[in-house]
């Protein structure tokens, strides 16, 4: 594995994980911060790529740093690495912190090498992209289309609310199944998709996950009326989920989850087509469910 | 005066009442008494009879007194000293020389006379009759009458009552008694009493029955019995001995049906069970999480360790193995082997980056080890589940294993935590329990600190007779309104879902359960102290399940022999 040579940023409270970490990552660029204090000084001095921080701190907890890094670097990748969250901060990583993985403790050093590896080449995508846009290389996206929301819920009454509440301002498509959502995705240019966990929370994440495979750019909400923490952790690690919504919510709240949503996807069309679109487009259900089956059976270690 | 005549339609009432108690025994047997062998029932109303009577008498003007009953008023009179059993000697007898049971029927023959003279004096006073009928008309329609109106009560009575022979036979049964089984009367009057007891405890009712006949066993208490229909229901009992027409004995047992007080009791101590159950799972829940992270934190970099490690040694074993490609190179090889040999070895030795800190990586490791090993035993301890009994057990230790599990909660909020322990009592306890209290104080004083000096002060002192253990924190305090309702159960001032309300109700049970004593003391914005005091030589309440001695070794045991599980509460 090339060693990149974009800086990273390990923070843990437990010197001794420093250590390891250290060894782990020797060759590469990297420092390390004993604390949240320390860390928010490295990140105001110095410019990181990628930040992997612990969730149970003195004083602060990784999620509320990681906002923090948000604030003050958004452009460097996030990623949480923890022994136990509770519910409430892995939402709390998940929105707030915009992280970009969940790694557990204890962890393996390749996969763990290989997940950071892959934080610093979106990084410099990130990056290249920018530089591109400021030199006028990129194509802006067309700003008059309005975009497309899909809601995803087994009730019809809900999706009727949904209809309701957004049709002003985007153009709603509603799905009371996977295969007809997958149908509407095929069929036309989608933004964001907002899936309810009442479509089987399991198969749900799964549809998510291998969506976000095909679709890239589509930006994906996450509503659920139960707080299950190991699959809010595999909805952000593998379906890249951008928001996590705990039914009931403030309309606000989903309001301004559509609203960043669509502002995330513009910012996505906009990468290049091989980050975006390494897989033909045109996908069956039976495909995406046997897409599915296989992923579950390789399911990764964290 | 009119006072003395409240008193004499008082005690009038209550003489007639013991009338009907005689009248109601003898109907309730269908048969006339043996006045030769007298029943406890009678020997009782006639003794409650002296009494009233003695002081009745002394409300009864002269003349309306029959003559030798005078005699015994002047005698009081004379002689207030003279006990009340002499008193109703004579009231009952003016023939010393006869037998007890003959003294008691004249007694009644008297009595009856006695009180239709005071029924035909008082009565149309009383019940302010219309019209006046002939005299013994008139009271024997008031027999009558009393004797109709106590079936009505005893067949309206919610009360069942059965009277059983010496072959436990059932030869009456009230309406009550009938309903509360679910029989009518013609299937159960003739039938064994067994018919309602559950089959399988028919042989151990059967000689309960005797033997409390022969008056060396106890019915009185709460057992479970048959419906008709099969289900179980519960009554409670007590029973009473007498002496049939036949001079046999009988067993006249009184019943209530408890089914349903029964089954809220148990309602209410499942929900009791549950929601301590509840209490100790959030409580636990938020320990978990504390623990796990506690756990996988040592867990993640001493797999680390052993992953560098392995990349290490295999490092390692290269060199080595260069090392005897050299030594056969220069045994039998040749010279530009030897020296290409050795400029790989060189290389290698340069390259070997991990091999210089194994040693760090195995000491790290072993020390992430023994943090683990130390978590897993505070855990055991907590728990303790081992140790169901009541044991003596040291305060330090209870507090410290409370204290190690709640660690990361104290470090996360980084508060100071000062053990000022003075001395070292052991106390009769249930450890888990105790570890419960403390644990819930320790959470409350971590979650009442909400500033970043916090600081909590664990104090262990004792006296002769007392351990107490106070535990200060200078957080936000409990509000003057609050603090008295702190131990009530669902009190509680955090949101929805963050804590249950029943933490420091729990505590308080708990700590009521070993004797001791568990106080509050708190200011606004200067903190609070919780004050545990627990005795150091008196045992705990037992738990209920210590309580049930084993009748037998065995668990196969014939049901005649397991008297004692078959008294079912």
């Amino acid at each position: 594995m090339n060693t990149p040579d974009k800086k990273i940023l390990f923070v843990d409270d437990e010197p001794q994980v420093l250590e390891t970490i250290s060894l782990i990552f020797r060759g590469w660029h990297f420092t390390t911060a004993v604390g949240a204090e320390a860390a928010l000084k490295a990140i105001s001095d110095d410019k990181f790529a990628v930040v992997i921080s612990d969730q149970r701190m003195p004083g602060m907890t990784g999620a509320e740093l990681l906002k923090k890094v948000r604030e003050i670097a958004p452009e460097t990748i996030r990623i949480i690495l923890t022994g136990y969250s509770d519910m409430d901060s892995i939402i709390e990583a998940i929105n707030s912190g915009e992280v970009w993985r969940f790694i557990n403790k204890p962890w393996d050093n390749g996969k763990l090498k290989g997940t950071v590896k892959a934080a610093v080449d979106l990084y410099e995508v990130n990056q290249m992209l920018k530089e591109q846009q400021k030199a006028g290389q990129a194509v802006n996206v067309k700003q008059s289309d309005t975009d497309t929301v899909l809601f995803i819920d087994k009730l019809v009454e809900h999706l009727k609310r949904y209809q309701a509440l957004f049709e002003e301002s985007y153009n709603i498509c509603t799905s009371e199944t996977l295969p007809d959502a997958l149908k509407i995705l095929e069929s036309k240019p989608v933004s964001v998709i907002a899936c309810d966990s009442s479509l089987a929370s399991e198969e749900g994440a799964d549809f998510l996950a291998a969506v976000k495979q095909r679709f890239p750019a589509v930006v994906t909400i996450f509503m659920s009326d139960s707080k299950d923490a190991n699959e809010a952790i595999r909805l952000i690690n593998e379906g890249q989920i951008f928001r996590y919504l705990v039914k009931p919510f403030p309309r606000q709240a989903l309001m301004d989850a559509v609203q960043e949503a669509i502002q995330k996807h513009n910012e996505l069309k906009l990468l290049p087509k091989e980050m975006i679109n390494a897989t033909p487009r045109v996908v069956s259900f039976s495909q995406m469910m046997s897409d599915i089956r296989r992923r579950r059976e390789e399911k990764k270690a964290y | 005066m009119e006072i003395r005549y409240r008193k004499l339609r008082k005690s009038l009432k209550k003489m007639k009442d013991i009338l009907e108690q005689l009248e109601l025994l003898e109907s309730l047997m269908e048969d006339d008494m043996e006045h030769n062998e007298v029943a406890p029932p009678v020997e009782r109303a006639t003794d409650e009879f002296a009494l009233t009577l003695h002081a009745f008498l002394k409300e009864v003007p002269s003349n309306m007194l029959p003559k030798h009953l005078q005699a015994l008023r002047n005698n009081q009179m004379r002689s207030t000293e003279q006990k009340l059993s002499a008193a109703t000697a004579v009231v009952v007898s003016n023939g010393a020389e006869q037998n007890l049971a003959e003294e008691l029927r004249q007694t009644e023959a008297r009595l009856q006379n006695f009180m239709r003279e005071l029924l035909k004096k008082e009565l149309p006073k009383l019940s302010k009759l219309p019209a006046r009928k002939k005299e013994d008309e008139e009271v024997s329609e008031l027999v009558k009458q009393s004797e109709q109106r106590l079936r009505t009560i005893i067949d309206s009575t919610p009360l069942g009552i059965v009277i059983t022979n010496e072959d436990t036979i059932i030869e009456y049964a009230n309406q009550a008694y009938c309903e509360i089984y679910g029989y009518l009367p013609e299937e159960l009057i003739g039938k064994s009493f067994t018919i309602v007891v559950p089959p399988e405890k028919k042989d151990f009712w059967i000689d309960l029955h005797e033997k409390y006949l022969d008056g060396y066993k106890e019915i009185r208490g709460e057992w479970e019995v048959r419906h008709k229909s099969g289900r179980p229901i519960y009554i409670l009992a007590d029973a009473a001995r007498i002496t049939g027409t036949d001079g046999k004995r009988k067993k006249v047992t009184f019943v209530s049906d408890i089914t349903a007080m029964v089954k809220l009791k148990e309602d209410a101590r499942q929900t009791e069970i549950q929601l301590m159950q509840s209490e100790k799972m959030s409580s636990l829940g938020q320990m978990v999480a504390g623990v796990a992270h506690e756990i996988n934190t040592p867990l993640g970099f001493v797999k680390g360790n052993l992953q560098l490690l392995l990349e290490a040694q295999s490092e390692v074993q290269k060199l080595i193995e260069t090392y005897t490609q050299l030594k056969d190179e220069i045994l039998y090889g040749t010279s530009e082997k030897v020296a290409e040999l050795i400029d790989t070895i060189e290389e290698q030795s340069k390259a070997l980056s991990l091999h210089r800190e194994s040693v760090r990586l195995c000491k790290n490791s072993l020390d992430g080890i023994l943090r683990i090993q130390e978590l897993v035993n505070s855990l055991r301890n907590f728990s303790r589940l081992d140790e169901a009994a009541s044991k003596s057990a040291k305060v330090t230790e209870l507090l410290d294993s409370s204290l190690k599990i709640t660690e990361h909660l104290f470090r996360e909020k980084n508060i100071e935590v000062v053990r000022a322990y003075t001395d070292d009592p052991s106390v009769l306890c249930y450890p888990a329990q105790l570890n419960q209290v403390f644990l819930n104080l320790f959470v409350n004083a971590v979650q009442a600190i909400e500033h970043d000096k916090g600081k909590v002060v664990i104090s262990l002192t004792s006296s002769p007779d007392w351990a107490e253990v106070k535990i200060s924190d200078n957080g936000m305090g409990i509000k003057p309104e609050h603090l008295k309702k702190i131990f009530e159960p669902f009190f509680t001032t955090k949101e929805v879902g963050k804590g249950t309300g029943l933490g420091l109700s729990i505590a308080y049970k708990i700590v009521e359960k070993h004797h001791g004593k568990i106080e509050v003391e708190s200011k606004v914005g200067q903190g609070s102290t919780f004050t545990v005091k627990l005795p150091l030589n008196v045992a705990p309440k037992a738990e209920k399940t210590e309580t049930a001695e084993l009748s037998s070794p065995f668990i196969d045991e014939e049901p005649t022999s397991r008297k004692k599980s078959d008294r079912s509460a």
